[in-house]
């Protein structure tokens, strides 16, 4: 936190409300479970040791109702479109999104099949990219992380949540 | 007398039937992958349970008819992810069987090794995620940590964690060398007394033989009737393993038993079985590694084949045993550089249209122990 | 399948009806298409064949000769061969008899064949579409299939960045 005043002998920090409360948000982005193809085999050893998304306070919910962030992990197809924007705005404000992988980015591989969605920012606001095919699980990690810099960086007490870029 | 009372307010209410509609999935932690279960329930008992499936339908087959033989390969990787290996092999072997074309014996071996090694790390997956499933997160996370061991030779030896495309047509794409050899080996040595140290843990824990033993019985007859393929066939106790009965490449020089479900905590064919049989699997691949490593032949890894392959008008079909059972390709050539169909057999297809019967009686619990065992994987179902 | 089983085949169904073909590489038996269910009761039962393991069923669309071309392919434990049934049904009334009184996952090979190819299976349980949703247009698998350009609002095409 940039702005701080730390009082050493007092054992107290002075910041704004924003920082402290963007500092919270940050350390506990929980993401909602959505596997949907090979990207979830990536997103589950991110999950797991070695990268482990736990210490970072991120851990999976599986539910939209309790997730911060949803993290696309592979294919859509027009089937499961619609259900992705179903859970996407069952989940509350603020909401992220990391489209994760190439086939969620824009269609991949498989940009020239009949029923994949080319790119899951046709449906809903994406705030992150992560590339490959799949991604690591560092790079995933990467994408994390971007995002709790995004967090930092928002106003909350303002726009108590709501992002102008919202759909 | 309260009894009395309520009949008398509400003649027609039948308090123990009341049918429920329940929707389970896409989104759901339990379901491998995207599958939609449309669940009618009376309390706890599914009275039937509809897969819905074909939310991860990618059109691969069609894909094939636009994309030349050799360039493929990466679009197979993606039909079962967890098992990228088997099918790659089946595909090259598809395309080699129509062109004619010999694999050298390195290579050969060389596919063993690379198939075997994912067999353990699917099994792996799929053994962890059923314990999951259920409700045990400590083992999948054990068998994470060895997946990612697997994962690190893998990427040794093919350049990719999950994504294999290791085979070409001809060959592989890569050679073995002697710090990957040293460390599959060291890996084995490793690994074999963690399948005894995952059996203390779980295999033989009372709450998981409960929640398995006796659940969702598959008898031999619906087995072969619904064409189960793989460890789920074997779960029932018929020895059917593609490696012996056609046999391919070189899996006739390995001595390998084929292990078959036997009653082991309960009924013959129950969810406990089909788990068990993975287990057992998991050391009979052990052992054909080691025997493919220590008798693998010098020489070349792959045929030099033509840039633009072309194949004159013909068909067949090949299968390979995949981690889900029997995966077969088959392919029909028209002259031009590129398949003219290709349809793609998968295990997981079959296995998920037993489940509208199987379910039939079961608690919804239940029903998760049967998914989990029947160990299906979404975009092999959909493709 | 070899020579010998066919023998058997044509014995009890005529050398005129099903025809034996060899130029492929895996040689197929060529079935009229109203004969399938019985000639796939026979190789199922028959005490010398049992071909009791169904592996896959495929649809072939041949826009030029105007038929659709279904192949079976079925696999003995006792011969430890793979039988290659093919029948073939023109394209524009595709119908055929369902053969999933005999195999049961014949149901579900059905249904992806008539999502796909868009063949009609006679007393099939259940008819409808597997994969693709129930909306759906045309039978992507032919090859006389062109991709809309709108489904559902999405646009189902993306510019590749400049």
């Amino acid at each position: 936190m940039k702005g701080n005043i730390i009082i050493t002998d007092k054992n107290t920090i002075v910041s704004t409300m924003d920082d402290v409360i963007n500092w919270m948000r940050k350390s506990s982005i929980w993401y909602l479970l959505f596997g949907t193809a090979c990207c979830a085999i990536e997103l589950m050893q991110t999950g797991g040791p070695r990268t482990d998304l736990d210490r970072i306070g991120s851990v999976f919910r599986s539910t939209p109702r309790q997730a911060d962030l949803m993290i696309v992990a592979g294919t859509v197809t027009y089937k499961m479109a619609e259900r992705i924007v179903l859970l996407y705005h069952q989940m509350a404000d603020p909401k992220y999104v990391i489209s994760m992988g190439s086939c969620a980015n824009c269609g991949g591989l498989f940009q020239n099949s009949y029923s994949v969605l080319k790119g899951v920012d046709k449906i809903i606001p994406v705030d992150i990219y992560v590339p490959g095919c799949p991604p690591r699980p560092e790079a995933l990690m990467e994408g994390v992380l971007a995002i709790r810099e995004i967090m930092m960086k928002e106003n909350y007490l303002k726009n108590h949540g709501r992002r102008s870029n919202d759909i | 007398m309260l009894k009395n009372q309520l009949s008398h307010l509400k003649p027609q209410a039948t308090p123990f039937m009341e049918e429920m509609i329940l929707n389970m999935g896409p989104q759901h932690p339990s379901t491998h992958g995207v599958l939609n279960f449309l669940i009618i329930t009376d309390g706890e008992v599914i009275h039937q349970a509809l897969p819905n499936v074909g939310y991860l339908h990618r059109g691969i087959e069609k894909l094939a008819e636009q994309t030349p033989y050799t360039t493929f390969i990466p679009f197979t990787d993606r039909i079962d992810y967890l098992s990228a290996m088997f099918a790659n092999h089946v595909y090259v072997m598809a395309v080699e069987t129509l062109a004619n074309i010999e694999v050298p014996e390195r290579g050969e071996y060389l596919r063993v090794i690379a198939c075997e090694l994912n067999r353990i790390a699917s099994h792996l997956i799929s053994t962890g995620a059923l314990a999951l499933d259920i409700g045990a997160s400590t083992p999948f996370v054990h068998w994470i940590r060895e997946r990612e061991c697997i994962n690190d030779i893998m990427e040794a030896l093919c350049g990719a964690r999950l994504t294999y495309s290791y085979m070409r047509v001809g060959g592989v794409s890569r050679d073995i060398s002697q710090n990957i050899k040293d460390a599959v080996l060291k890996f084995l040595d490793h690994f074999e007394p963690i399948i005894d140290e995952y059996n203390r843990l779980i295999s033989f824990n009372g709450i998981f033989i409960k929640r398995l033993a006796n659940v969702a019985i598959i008898s031999q007859v619906d087995a072969v009737n619904f064409g189960l393929v793989g460890p789920n066939l074997r779960g029932s106790g018929i020895e059917m393993d593609i490696r012996r009965a056609i046999p391919y490449g070189v899996y006739d020089r390995f001595d390998f038993k084929i292990p078959i479900g036997l009653g082991f905590q309960g009924t013959l064919g129950d969810s406990y079985d089909r788990y068990f049989v993975r287990i057992l699997e998991m050391k009979e691949s052990c052992s054909i590694v080691r025997q493919a490593l220590e008798t693998l032949p010098p020489g070349d890894i792959r045929t030099k084949i033509k840039r633009n392959l072309k194949i004159r008008e013909n068909e067949c079909y090949t299968c390979v045993e995949s981690a889900r059972g029997e995966m077969g390709i088959y392919l029909v050539s028209d002259g031009s550089d590129r398949p003219y169909r290709l349809k793609i057999k998968t295990g997981s297809f079959t296995a998920m249209s037993i489940v509208e019967k199987i379910s039939q009686g079961l608690m919804v619990a239940d029903l998760i122990a049967l998914i989990g065992s029947l160990d299906v994987v979404a975009p092999e179902i959909d493709r | 399948m070899t020579y010998k089983g066919y023998d058997i085949l044509a014995l009890r169904f005529g050398k005129d009806t099903i025809i034996y073909c060899d130029k492929t590489l895996n040689p197929y038996i060529e079935v009229s298409s109203d004969q399938i269910q019985e000639v796939c009761i026979y190789i199922r039962y028959h005490p010398e064949l049992k071909f009791s393991f169904f592996f896959s069923l495929s649809g072939v669309d041949y826009p030029e000769k105007n038929r659709i071309t279904l192949v079976y392919h079925l696999f003995s434990m006792k011969l430890k061969t793979l039988c290659v049934l093919k029948a073939s049904v023109n394209r524009n009334h595709p119908e055929l008899e369902s053969i999933e009184s005999v195999w049961k996952t014949a149901g579900w090979f059905e249904r992806e064949i008539h999502d796909l190819l868009g063949v009609n299976f006679i007393r099939h349980s259940n008819m409808k579409r597997l994969l693709l949703p129930d909306d759906w247009v045309g039978y992507p698998l032919r090859k006389d299939y062109k991709e809309p350009l709108l489904y559902h609002d999405m646009e189902t095409s993306r510019d590749k960045p400049s």
